[in-house]
């Protein structure tokens, strides 16, 4: 029993190590997100938390300041003061002790250091060492980033080539889900680089302390600058210090005095100091306060309560995320018919990626994607290449979409690309509804071609080249139609006619038919609007009534009489009887 | 003498970190020439151009902060910290404050930022990011 009671003395985690676990718990309360294998798109996104915790973590509920920063000099003033207001904010309430108590990366290195090995200890080497970050920081935080700034292209510099809490999270986090099988494809020698670097952090936090913190991350240099005037943290009482030294000794960071820009206040030193001359800082100094009885029995119960109510946070927050909606899984595969919707065109008008017709380029982007950017000139090319044989349609996500009329006008004022935007429809439908359709999951950019018949051919996750869309347009061209299904699946040919009451033909009228899914095309001068779609229950309707015509009832939608394949809408004249 | 060698290697200090802080501005202010070039591929011969009339800069500095940091591995460790402060224990409450006031003038430039933020709805440009799986950061683009 007192074996049993020893070794549960010895496992006992410190409030230090609770704090971290609870926060790590906290920040990735999304556990939904690991199960589905998407991230979380709420709200709550808009917030910096304060610690690495990478956005694109299937768990995540807030932001990374980090990545926010380097976005945020591509986003405009608003976004650099309001990512700046909270990073100061961090500062200036915490410091550094973020990393040491809050940061779910700074946990991970530290439960690698408990593994029995030989550690290195802090020396002249490290010291100098822990100056790197700064470099980093200045080099990869603000000045890559704010010279791509001005380019208008947004390169997070430190989160693509460095940050192993991003290859940890968000890129393992992510692939370690099946659904997201395709991501596979879109691993190239950046990822081979980053998971290197994660692979050395990690061995590396085996055997020094910390290592990533200590040395890599700029997020604890931001932070550290701070420590000095930090409302939280720990501080030394001049007075009651003897200069023995014991504090920086003991400490395993490269820490100079307690409380400088390496301190992370994990309050090691407190324990070992013989003067009790380092202490938490305290808002407000109560001199000469002797510890009573009463007052011990108040600090129970203030512990009692803080621990309730904290983890009634966490059960809170693990609750509400997993009762939110989540993304529309799956979405339509290669050969299936792509979703019928209209899109708004950002120079007017609609657009509908399903008409057919002609092959069709659906590039998805937004004006805050580096790739997606890099890769419209690419679209533009073939988009005035093959004009009048190859739509392409650039569809900017819902989110920021003001930015994108700018961009288009300032980029491609004379391109053949149709610019529109994936808003919803009619109201209370979900935005990038037409994206979620097409089978996204977040990723950005995305490209699905589509075949003359409106039929999915290929779809292309994160940036493809001019080559690849030359010979992907190519293959269409010479008249390989989509996937397997389509030479799997039996095909019939449709039509529909409208015609006025008299039965003569309406040209120029949108019309669709929809089943599963639906295809749409316009009549001819014959009133004829003819499809080539797999056999299935079909109906068919007017989707733009022609002006001066109206519906003669109330009826909408006209099936296919049985064992035909052919239907004819009647119209009649507005204002006739 | 203590005394002289704590303030050579407060100097010292000052001096390397400040040298640190010019090379990194250095390398902003080139990556910045360097933007201004237009569109890619850039060429040797373009970039150099750019980066010219500052190129000895960020050389002295970094050389300057590499002596420093050589210097401080080599030379011993001042006398700690601990014995300048304890001198100024006596003053305990005006060093409190020499930490209260830059601690509160920093709380108002956030709070102020922030709010600029909010009103300018910044957190919409952070959100559009946060959403949306950065390829790139993950590593996966």
């Amino acid at each position: 029993m007192k074996a049993v009671k020893e070794f549960l003395g010895r496992i006992r985690p410190t409030k230090r190590r609770l704090s971290q676990l609870y926060f790590a718990l906290l920040f990735n309360a999304n556990a939904k997100g690991f199960v589905q294998g998407n991230i979380y798109r709420g709200q709550s996104k808009a917030l910096c938390v304060p610690g690495l915790n990478c956005y694109s973590c299937p768990g995540a509920i807030g932001a990374c300041p980090l990545g926010s920063l380097q976005g945020a000099f591509s986003a405009g003033r608003s976004t650099l003061f309001y990512v700046g207001g909270i990073l100061l904010l961090y500062g200036v309430l915490l410091g550094r002790t973020v990393c040491g108590w809050l940061c779910p990366f700074g946990l991970i290195q530290e439960l690698l250091h408990k593994l029995p090995t030989p550690k290195l200890r802090k020396n002249r080497v490290t010291r100098v060492l822990s100056l790197l970050k700064y470099v980093l920081l200045a080099v990869f935080v603000l000045a890559i980033p704010i010279a791509y700034a001005f380019r208008d292209e947004p390169l997070p510099a430190f989160c693509k080539y460095i940050c192993p809490a991003g290859t940890l999270e968000g890129g393992l986090g992510l692939l370690a889900n099946r659904v997201n099988e395709s991501y596979l494809s879109m691993l190239g020698p950046i990822f081979t680089w980053k998971f290197l670097l994660l692979v050395s952090v990690g061995v590396g936090s085996i055997f020094v302390f910390r290592l990533f913190c200590r040395f890599l991350c700029p997020l604890g240099a931001l932070l550290g600058l701070f420590n000095r005037v930090s409302v939280f943290g720990v501080r030394l009482e001049p007075a009651s210090c003897v200069n023995c030294g014991k504090c920086v000794a003991a400490c395993e960071l490269d820490v100079r005095t307690v409380g400088d820009r390496e301190c992370v206040s994990c309050g090691k030193c407190m324990a070992c100091c013989p003067t009790g001359a380092i202490r938490w800082k305290r808002i407000r100094e109560k001199a000469g306060r002797k510890p009573e009885a009463s007052a011990d029995r108040r600090s129970i119960v203030l512990r009692a309560v803080t621990g309730l109510l904290a983890l009634a946070v966490l059960i809170g927050a693990f609750c509400y995320y997993s009762n939110q909606e989540a993304p529309a899984a799956g979405g339509s595969e290669t050969g299936e018919l792509c979703p019928s919707v209209s899109l708004a065109l950002l120079s007017g008008g609609t657009v509908e990626p399903a008409a057919g017709g002609s092959i069709t380029l659906i590039n998805f982007w937004g004006t805050w994607c580096s790739p997606c950017k890099r890769e419209l000139p690419d679209f533009d090319r073939i988009a005035a290449e093959y004009e009048g044989r190859v739509r392409v349609i650039a569809v900017h996500t819902a989110l920021e979409a003001e930015n994108a009329q700018d961009y288009a006008a300032e980029h491609f004022p004379q391109s053949a690309i149709l610019f529109a935007v994936d808003r919803p429809s009619s109201p209370g439908a979900a935005t990038d509804a037409f994206y979620a359709a097409l089978g996204g999951r977040g990723v950005y950019p995305y490209t699905v071609v589509l075949d003359r018949n409106g039929r999915i051919y290929a779809k292309y996750l994160s940036a493809v080249d001019y080559d690849t869309l030359h010979g992907v347009v190519e293959a269409l061209l010479r008249g390989e139609e989509a996937g397997p299904s389509t030479t799997d699946a039996p095909t019939e040919h449709y039509r529909v006619r409208v015609t006025d009451e008299q039965g003569v033909p309406i040209p120029e009228v949108r019309v669709q038919i929809c089943a599963d899914a639906c295809l749409s095309a316009k009549t001819g001068a014959d009133g004829y609007a003819d499809f080539t779609a797999a056999a299935a229950d079909y109906h068919a309707a007017v989707t733009v009534m022609p002006e001066g015509y109206t519906l003669p009832t109330d009826q909408t939608e006209f099936p296919f009489a049985d064992g035909t394949r052919e239907v004819v809408i009647v119209l009649k004249r507005a204002g006739d009887g | 003498m203590n005394e002289t060698y704590s303030r050579f290697r407060s100097v010292l200090s000052w001096v390397t970190s400040g040298a640190f802080l010019a090379t990194g501005l250095c390398l902003i202010a080139a990556c910045l020439r360097i933007s201004r070039l237009g569109p890619h591929p850039f060429t040797p011969e373009t970039v150099r151009a750019a980066v010219r009339p500052i190129r000895f800069l960020p050389a002295v500095c970094l050389a300057l902060s590499a002596a420093g940091l050589i210097l401080d591995a080599l030379l011993p460790q001042a006398a700690p910290k601990q014995k300048r402060a304890a001198r100024r224990a006596a003053d305990q409450t005006g060093a409190r404050r020499a930490v209260l006031l830059p601690r509160l003038a920093l709380l108002g430039l956030a709070l102020a930022l922030l709010i600029l933020g909010v009103a300018g709805d910044g957190a919409a440009g952070v959100i559009a990011k946060a959403v949306n799986v950065c390829s790139e950061c993950v590593g996966l683009g």
